[in-house]
């Protein structure tokens, strides 16, 4: 099994990512454990939550559910959708093959 | 036997390595602490820094009591900071800060560093969210933005140089951190494409997670979740710290002349002094970076933040990152139509 995957430009490493992944995760593990075993390997809950700051960020939630609602939600209930989604896929597949090489070097 | 040895050594240096970068980045966040305190001694005002000295923070934590709030997903929230860091330390060893013991080969591969923040941010989000507390939603909504924020000028940044580059250096990898120093140094760029690439390093810098007082760690600043604490809590503010350090390292990275140079004086990637020499001046052009022109962007954004309403200020940000990238892209035209009428 290969670990590496190689193209012209980069090298991807998958093994090397899992074994800087892997040990640093051991050992940050182990020093959370033995900081718990000091404390005969119990946690303190410590009861009620502090109270939510108020929120700056709800209008920008209620833009982002309008939009869904108004823009986004039409499309997905529309009794086509599939067969539109495959056409518009294959639109896409279509427009990268024919226009293969035309980013890059020449525009 | 005799490689494996050499193996298991190379990555004990790596991993010797990664660890000078964490202490680095947690340096340079008490060197700018102690400055800020200092200079609100000598103005006589009360430090209205909430956020801990970095090292007695963490000197501290691993002795303190594990603090859970009541309803936390308990494996999560206790052992997700540990995946969060882990997740992060590739990105780490991606920054060609030595080139002598490269733990991933051709480390200066953005899309591999994208990958691994992307990760990062994503694991730090469910480790806050699984706390169930409303504050600690609302810091992981923040963190969501926060990563939003950062990572679109970063992007697009790196894509519109990459395309840029692509055209001027057809054979070289354009994904590559030293792309924008290459152009710059050769002169290959011309004056829009230059200025693009500026507003491109200002935003990004801008958008540096960073809290109201100028401190890399935005996370839990100003004693947010207070009924979260432990040596959990301390390695996610060392990754928040990190991960601030880092993306100016990339930043500084990507105008560094190194690959230039290497590239140009024949024995450069060889000579063990230059190395040396390379490795001392990219970490002390990050912490200058890090301690001047960084704090000075974020003062101009708290400003603007005063100033204009969030609309506007969006507004602004959008308007600025399109700018870069047509100023970037529009040179990249140029230069391919100079070419093709050549």
């Amino acid at each position: 099994m290969s670990y590496r995957l190689a193209t012209g430009y980069f090298v991807w490493d998958f093994l090397a990512w899992i074994l800087i992944f892997a040990v640093a995760a051991a050992v940050l593990s182990v020093c959370i454990t033995l900081v718990l075993k000091r404390q005969n390997g119990r946690f303190v809950r410590s009861g009620a939550c502090s109270p939510a700051e108020p929120d700056i960020f709800s209008a920008l939630d209620d833009k982002i559910y309008a939009f869904r609602k108004d823009c986004v939600e039409p499309w997905l209930d529309m009794e086509n959708i599939h067969i539109i989604a495959v056409a518009v896929l294959f639109f896409l597949f279509s427009l990268a093959v024919f226009c293969r090489g035309a980013g890059g070097g020449a525009i | 036997m005799m490689s494996f040895f050499e193996e298991a050594l190379r990555i004990l240096y790596a991993a010797i390595l990664m660890g000078a970068v964490v202490f680095v980045a947690v340096t340079a966040e008490s060197l700018h602490y102690k400055t800020l305190s200092g200079l609100d001694k000598r103005a006589g005002r009360s430090s209205a820094r909430h956020i801990q000295m970095p090292f007695g923070l963490i000197k501290s934590s691993f002795t303190r009591t594990v603090i859970l709030p009541e309803g936390a997903c308990v494996p999560i929230s206790l052992y997700g900071p540990v995946f969060v860091f882990s997740a992060f330390l590739p990105v780490c060893a991606s920054v060609p800060f030595c080139t002598p013991v490269p733990l991933l080969d051709n480390g200066s591969d953005i899309l591999q560093m994208f990958q691994f923040f992307l990760t990062s941010e994503a694991l730090a989000i469910i480790s806050i969210a699984s706390i169930s507390c409303p504050s600690a939603h609302a810091v992981a909504r923040r963190m969501a933005k926060d990563a939003f924020d950062y990572m679109l000028p970063l992007v697009s940044g790196f894509a519109s140089i990459a395309w840029y580059f692509n055209i001027a250096e057809p054979d070289a990898d354009p994904f590559s951190l030293s792309s924008l120093s290459f152009l710059l140094h050769e002169g290959a760029m011309g004056l829009p494409g230059i200025v693009g690439a500026l507003l491109f390093i200002l935003l990004i810098i801008t958008h540096v997670p960073h809290n109201g007082s100028g401190m890399g760690c935005a996370l839990f600043s100003d004693g947010e979740l207070a009924e979260y604490q432990g040596c959990q809590r301390t390695i996610m503010q060392i990754w928040g710290m990190l991960r601030s350090y880092i993306i100016i390292a990339l930043v500084v990275y990507s105008i560094f002349p190194w690959d230039y140079l290497k590239s140009q004086v024949s024995g450069a990637a060889i000579s063990w002094w230059f190395q040396a020499l390379n490795l001392l001046l990219f970490w002390l052009t990050v912490i200058a970076v890090r301690f001047l022109p960084a704090p000075l962007c974020w003062r101009a954004a708290g400003y603007l933040e005063k100033r204009f309403s969030a609309n506007a200020r969006l507004l602004l940000a959008v308007a600025l990152a399109f700018a870069a990238i047509a100023l970037v892209v529009g040179d990249a035209v140029r230069l391919s139509l100079d070419a093709a009428a050549f």
